[in-house]
Parts: C-alpha cells; sequence; structure tokens
C-alpha cells in the first residue's frame, strides 16, 4: 500500500471549506435567532451538515479527516458563533450532585420512617407501647 | 486498521457517498441524513443514529473545552489540543496520552483504554502506513469476541439460577400452602417472600432472553422501548421488595421476640404494606427521574440514578442486620442466664434470618471490590452472578427445605402415606383424632418447647382446633398463636 501523502491538505483544503461550507453555515445560523446559537436542539442539524461538508470536501481531495487544518477551521467556528455555550450537557450524562442527592436521600429517609412506622404499629394495641 | 477513526463516519456516508457524491463535479451537494431518511435502514439505523448523536456532541464539546481551556504552561514541545475525530486530546507532553474508550458503539469497551502518542519534536504520532495523525483505539473492541462469550455464558448460568429458584420456591409454596398445620403468621410472611422471589425470577429469565436474541442479532428495537422501560421497572421493583420482605421477616422476629414478648398475634396489615407497597416508591421516583434526566434506549445503561433503588435496598438490610443483631444480642446475654434451653431454641429460630441477611447483602459488598485483571475479573463475575441469582434457591433452601418441621412434616405425611399404601386399610379419622389429642396432651407443659417436637399434622380440623384450645388452656392467655416457634414464657424472662 503506497503511502498517502497528504499534501493537498494546505490552502487549497482551507479554501474550500470556507467557500463551501462556511456559507451554508452562516445562512442557517443567521436565520436563526442569535439567543439560540447555543440550544443544541436548534443547532445540531447544521453542526451536522458542516462537518459532513469538510469531510466530503477531505476526502475528495484525498486528506484524512480530521486534521490541523479542521481543528483551527472549527475553533474559529466555536470562537464565533458559540463561545459562550455550555461546555457540558449534550450528552447523556447523570444529572449533577446537588439535583441526584435529594432523588436519592428522600426514598431512603422514607425508607427509615417505614420501618419504623411498621415496628411501632405491628404491635397490639393493648397496653403494649 | 488505519480507517479505524472513519468508521462512524463512514457508516453515517454510506448512502450519501453512493449516491450523492457524482467525481468530476465541482460542487458537492453535501446531504444530511435526517432523523426520518434513517429509519428506511432499519438494522443499522438506531445504532448510527445514536453514534453520531453522542459523536457530534463529543466533536462540539471538545472544541469548547480547546477553545476555554488555559494555555500550556510547561517549558519544552508538547503537542497540540485537537479532535481526533472520536475522542478529545488537550495540549500534551511528549508521552503517551490516554483515555478510556468511548461507548458509541456496542463492541467498545468503556472500561479499555485509548492512547496516543505525542512526539518529542511536539508533533502527534503518524500512522507509518498512511503518514495520517492517528490515535491506537485497538484495545477497545480487541476483546470483545471473548467478553462476549463470557458474557453470554454468564447470562445462562443466570438463567439457569433464577430456573432453579423458581422451581424450588414453587415447591416451598405448595408445602406451605399444602400442609395447613404449619401455617402461621411467620409462614404468611415466608410465602410473600417466596412469591416477591418468584415474581423476580421470571422476569429476570424473560429479561435474560431479551437481552440475549438482541446480542445476537446486533439490532436494538427501538419500537417497543415503553415495553422495555416498563419492564425494567418492574424487575427493579420486585427486586427492591425481595429485599423489603427479608426486612419485614426480620422485624417480625424482632417484634416477636423481643418487643411483644409473644403476647400474640401481631398486624400483618403494615407488613404487607412495608413488602409490597412501598418498593413502588423507589420505583416510581427512579422512573421519573430516567425519564427527565437520563432517557437512554430501554434503561440498559448504568448510571448513579440507580442508586435511587439500591440505596432504600441498602438501607433495609443495614436496618434488618441491626435488628437480628439486637435479637441475637438478647437472647444471648438475657436468657442465657436464665433459661439455657429456651435461648437454644429462640436461636435456631432466629438463625435461618441470621443466616440469610448478610448473603443477600454480600454481593453489594463485593461491588466496589471488582478486580483488574482478566481471569480475577472472569472469577469475580462468575461469583456476583452466582450470589445474585441463585439467591431465590438459598432462601427455599434456608426456610423450608432445611426447616426442621418441614422436614417432619414432610416426613410424617410421607410415612403416613407409605404406611397407608402397604396395610391397605382406611384409617378412621377419630381413631387419629384421638391418638394425636393425647399425645399433645403430654406435650403441654408449663414451657412448650414446640420448635423441637415433631408438630402433629393432619387435615382434620376438629383435633387441631382441640390441640388450640388445650394451647390457650394451658397458657392462661386469652390469646394464642398456632405460629410453632412462639413459645410460652414468663413475661419475667425478658
Amino acid at each position: 500500500m503506497l503511502p498517502v501523502v497528504a499534501l493537498a491538505c494546505s490552502s487549497h483544503y482551507e479554501y474550500a471549506i470556507e467557500e463551501f461550507c462556511l456559507a451554508k453555515f452562516k445562512l442557517d445560523m443567521e436565520g436563526l435567532d442569535q439567543q439560540h446559537w447555543c440550544s443544541w436542539d436548534d443547532t445540531v442539524v447544521s453542526y451536522l451538515e458542516l462537518t459532513n461538508c469538510t469531510f466530503l470536501v477531505a476526502m475528495k481531495m484525498n486528506c484524512f479527516w480530521p486534521n490541523r487544518l479542521v481543528d483551527e477551521f472549527f475553533i474559529r467556528i466555536h470562537r464565533h458563533y458559540f463561545h459562550d455555550c455550555s461546555p457540558t450537557g449534550r450528552l447523556l450524562h447523570d444529572p449533577p450532585n446537588r439535583v441526584l442527592g435529594p432523588f436519592i436521600i428522600v426514598p431512603v429517609l422514607v425508607t427509615l420512617l417505614m420501618t419504623a412506622l411498621v415496628v411501632w404499629r405491628s404491635k397490639r394495641s393493648e397496653g403494649i407501647v | 486498521c488505519t480507517m479505524g477513526n472513519l468508521r462512524p463516519l463512514f457508516l453515517l456516508f454510506l448512502p450519501v457517498l453512493t449516491s450523492q457524491v457524482c467525481p468530476g463535479e465541482e460542487m458537492i451537494e453535501t446531504t444530511v441524513m435526517l432523523e426520518e431518511e434513517v429509519t428506511e435502514i432499519p438494522l443499522y439505523a438506531t445504532t448510527i443514529r445514536m453514534a453520531t448523536g453522542q459523536i457530534l456532541a463529543a466533536q462540539f464539546e471538545c472544541y469548547l473545552k480547546i477553545l476555554h481551556d488555559p494555555p500550556h504552561t510547561e517549558a519544552g514541545p508538547y503537542c497540540n489540543r485537537t479532535w481526533d475525530g472520536w475522542l478529545c486530546w488537550g495540549d500534551s507532553s511528549p508521552g503517551t496520552a490516554m483515555q478510556h474508550c468511548p461507548s458509541y458503539f456496542h463492541d467498545f469497551d468503556p472500561t479499555e483504554k485509548v492512547t496516543k502518542v505525542c512526539n518529542p519534536d511536539g508533533q502527534w504520532f503518524r500512522h507509518p502506513d498512511s503518514n495520517r495523525l492517528w490515535s491506537n483505539y485497538t484495545l477497545c473492541s480487541m476483546y470483545f469476541e471473548q467478553k462476549l462469550k463470557l458474557a453470554i455464558t454468564m447470562s445462562y448460568l443466570a438463567v439457569v439460577g433464577h430456573t432453579l429458584s423458581v422451581v424450588s420456591l414453587v415447591i416451598s409454596m405448595f408445602i406451605f400452602s399444602y400442609f395447613k398445620c404449619l401455617s402461621c403468621q411467620r409462614i404468611s410472611l415466608h410465602k410473600n417472600m417466596f412469591m416477591s422471589f418468584i415474581l423476580n425470577s421470571i422476569l429476570m429469565v424473560i429479561w435474560f432472553n431479551i437481552i440475549n436474541k438482541s446480542t445476537v442479532s446486533d439490532s436494538v428495537s427501538v419500537q417497543s422501548s415503553i415495553v422495555c422501560k416498563i419492564f425494567l421497572s418492574l424487575i427493579l421493583y420486585t427486586h427492591c421488595s425481595n429485599y423489603f420482605w427479608m426486612l419485614c421477616e426480620g422485624i417480625y422476629l424482632h417484634t416477636l421476640i423481643i418487643v411483644a414478648m409473644f403476647m400474640g398475634e401481631q398486624h400483618l396489615g403494615w407488613y404487607y404494606l412495608l413488602g409490597w407497597g412501598f418498593p413502588i416508591i423507589p420505583t416510581v421516583i427512579h422512573a421519573i427521574a430516567r425519564l427527565v434526566f437520563y432517557d437512554d434506549n430501554c434503561w440498559i445503561d448504568n448510571t448513579s440514578l440507580l442508586y435511587i433503588v439500591h440505596g432504600p435496598i441498602q438501607v433495609a438490610l443495614v436496618v434488618n442486620l441491626f435488628f437480628l443483631m439486637n435479637i441475637v444480642r438478647v437472647l444471648i446475654t438475657k436468657l442465657r442466664v436464665t433459661h439455657k434451653t429456651e435461648s437454644r431454641v429462640y436461636m435456631k429460630a432466629v438463625r435461618a434470618t441470621l443466616i440469610l441477611v448478610p448473603l443477600m447483602g454480600i454481593h453489594f459488598i463485593l461491588v466496589p471490590l471488582q478486580p483488574e485483571g482478566k481471569l480475577a475479573l472472569a472469577i469475580y463475575e462468575f461469583l456476583m452472578h452466582i450470589f445474585t441469582h441463585f439467591q431465590g434457591l438459598l432462601v427455599a433452601f434456608v426456610f423450608c427445605f432445611n426447616n426442621g418441621e418441614v422436614q417432619s412434616v414432610v416426613r410424617r405425611r410421607s410415612s403416613q402415606y407409605k404406611a397407608q399404601w402397604r396395610r391397605h386399610r382406611r384409617v378412621t379419622a377419630e381413631s387419629h383424632s384421638n391418638y394425636h389429642t393425647n399425645s399433645s396432651f403430654t406435650e403441654t407443659s408449663r414451657v412448650t418447647v414446640s420448635l423441637e417436637q415433631a408438630p402433629f399434622c393432619s387435615e382434620d380440623e376438629k383435633s387441631q382446633a382441640a390441640m388450640h384450645s388445650l394451647n390457650r388452656q394451658s397458657n392462661g392467655k386469652h390469646s394464642y398463636s398456632s405460629c410453632k416457634e412462639t413459645l410460652n414464657v414468663d413475661s419475667s424472662v425478658i
């Protein structure tokens, strides 16, 4: 297998993705209200299109994907559009401890309460306390 | 395989590449695989959609992290932060950077490690064949076949365990229901607990069958995901109810021996509430939390939200242990002084429950002790599966088959049948009852130790009532309990 030399992945690639991919993405994002730029549900499709596009251009130009230029491209995109977005929360993840805590503590406390209740009530009511 | 990094995108773009990209044209039509189109490929639809979504979200968060992380402070050359297509890598000094494998694909094991080498000159490692930047994901799926075989073997073991449990528990239920003389409050609690174990085992057998089918055919059916989630919730409910019925047993013994001092029957309604009614609460809370925070496919993932159910279970085990320790303490300290023989007998009543509680709790203790090596892990998994899935069999054995009373009753009945078969004579009911009434006269004394004696057991209600009225008279108390563990003791003893 001959080594594939990624010479084409220089300014040509950069130019190509700026021309073909960024234009559509810009249009999509401008069509969206700026407050919604950080909403993952609203932007996921455009982001997917953008990623697809950079991949296809790389394939066309015999580049491997991802590469340093792709990194820089996306860093610029994120700096412009997604600078203030929350760093986590899009993947399935456990809720933070301050939310998880009560969900666990409450059943535990109810368990202890129910146990005490059963111990107290299972005695016969005739004078045994 | 050097194409490792491209796998998800290839899967994603398979229809795109074959249908839309026309070589020679300058404009490239980009097609987006929207969710509606994805369902046309039913076998891969879910896996692709889920993997794509996860990978894209990971990419988004990676570039945010790259943007916001503070710059590298150490001196010397270092490799720049980058996104390699699947995982995010920060600024690294020359050497090997490691991360856990992602869980995008079913054959990726999240406990395995991904490695990425940073060369001393500050460049990431390039694969010699293709001269591309390359991270080593080979370990993630290398042992998949072996682990799958192990998992399938373990699931067969689990099915065997649960089936044996169901069979033995059904036999025990039959024994307890058929021999009416055994019935008392404690046996009612046993029967309810057995019922809970039977339900749990049946549900688990069905669950393992579903899992095995979906692993073999490599597809996850999304249509029945609501059914799947309800099923899992039912399994969690019966699992929780197992432990709470154990707790009911412990509380009953505690109340019987220490608190109520054998003064008579307890109100079982509260026990039913604790055993059947209470587990609904953690189950429903878990379902709601899961729907809101972590609604993955079929709720299979192991998340911290499972502690919503396992927390109360562990609390129940600890409280149960506390009650039983208290009983043992009382029996040893107070009764050893005054009534040696009785304390030995009381201990027998408690022994069964005392053995069972630690054994049921042991797999919770073992969970944090998971070893690393392959062989040790296999042994560990084997032991955990034994402890978890053979619990029903253990419970049936300890509470029924190993119980002296049950053994003597069954032996007596089988010898009766043998005698009748041999003699071919009809034994009248009256001669039976006379025989047993006489013997019970000699049995009643100030302290009736009925645990040791083989209880009489006939289906003649008259003779049974006669036996009970004798007990009543000898006690001098208003109430009686038909339960064989009750002992008539001076109230000054405890």
